[in-house]
């Protein structure tokens, strides 16, 4: 498994992150920030009801960076299984770039147990149509 | 007034003289403390019985006459009860006063429940904010799970600290089952 691209331009706002549950229940979440795989420089802050907006920040400065989404899907009292959904959305300038359901439990059935879910995914920022178009042969710019 | 001839309501009227002595002796517990305090403590803070032996007896004194002053009315020619079944006054408010202090043992041993369940909520809670700060991961200081938990039913704050506690040292970490 390795984690997921998403496509940043550099001009093109803060990028910040959003998580939305598709049932009845609650999600609450941790983001953290790694600056290679297996080194986690810190957390970036948390995703629940009372936040459910999470700014990471400008593309200049989160552009090559891993985060990973750590949350739990919360069951409603008393209430019958049902299947759930996690959906994380990353943002630019207030404009949708990416979505996706986490592979990691991201989805399935929630009974009276917290269901734990993670979403890994790298900020990369997208490569100018321009120096495409000219054929250039120079490295891609990335973040 | 006299007690009707109905057992049923001779039982009711026998619980309301426990309740009401009951709530008789906390209104003077709370008025005057010190002179009916039957828990005297020592310096080690143990429960020292013979300093306390005075706040008790003065107690179960004011809930005897409590019961008395509260059965009284309904008595006639000094027995209490229903129909043929009737028993002294005496002994009734004796009977009486013990069943107020059942009671109220009762409702202290429910207090004491619901003070143990919050201690260890923030037992549990301290433990998982130690455990977060070993792996590096402190909560963030804006965030939910630095906040102190109210409630031990604040079951989302738990859990945001418990996501502290467990942090992941890969990108790529697998889900963890329990934590």
């Amino acid at each position: 498994m390795s984690p997921a691209d998403v496509w940043i331009s550099r001009g093109g706002g803060p990028v910040s992150l959003r998580l939305h549950l598709r049932s009845p229940g609650a999600v609450v979440a941790v983001v953290w920030r790694f600056r290679r795989p297996a080194e986690r420089d810190g957390g970036v802050g948390e995703l629940h009801r009372d936040s459910p907006e999470l700014l990471l920040g400008p593309p200049e400065t989160v552009a090559g960076w891993g985060f990973l989404v750590d949350g739990y899907v919360v069951p409603p009292h008393a209430h019958p299984p049902v299947p759930y959904q996690v959906v994380v959305t990353v943002l630019q300038g207030g404009r949708v770039i990416h979505q996706a359901v986490p592979t990691d439990h991201g989805s399935g059935v929630l009974g009276a147990v917290e269901a734990r879910f993670r979403y890994p995914f790298r900020l990369r920022v997208a490569p100018r149509a321009g120096a495409r178009r000219e054929g250039s042969r120079g490295p891609r710019r990335e973040g | 007034m006299s007690a009707a001839a109905d057992p049923g309501w001779a039982l009711a009227a026998f619980v309301a003289v426990v309740l009401g002595t009951e709530r008789l002796v906390a209104f003077a517990r709370a008025a005057v403390p010190a002179w009916l305090d039957d828990e005297r403590r020592n310096a080690a803070g143990e429960v020292d019985l013979s300093a306390g032996r005075g706040g008790r007896l003065r107690l179960q004194a004011l809930a005897y006459a409590a019961a008395l002053a509260l059965a009284g009315p309904a008595a006639e020619t000094g027995r209490w009860g229903a129909g043929e079944a009737r028993l002294p006054l005496p002994l009734v408010a004796l009977a009486a006063s013990g069943g107020a202090a059942f009671w109220s043992q009762c409702l202290r041993r429910v207090a004491a429940g619901r003070a143990l369940s919050v201690t260890r909520g923030a037992v549990e809670t301290l433990r998982l904010r130690r455990r977060a700060e070993a792996r590096g991961a402190t909560p963030l200081a804006s965030g939910r799970a630095a906040r102190p938990l109210a409630r031990t039913a604040d079951r989302r704050g738990r859990l945001l600290l418990q996501l502290y506690a467990h942090a992941p040292e890969h990108l790529l970490a697998p889900t963890e089952t329990a934590p």
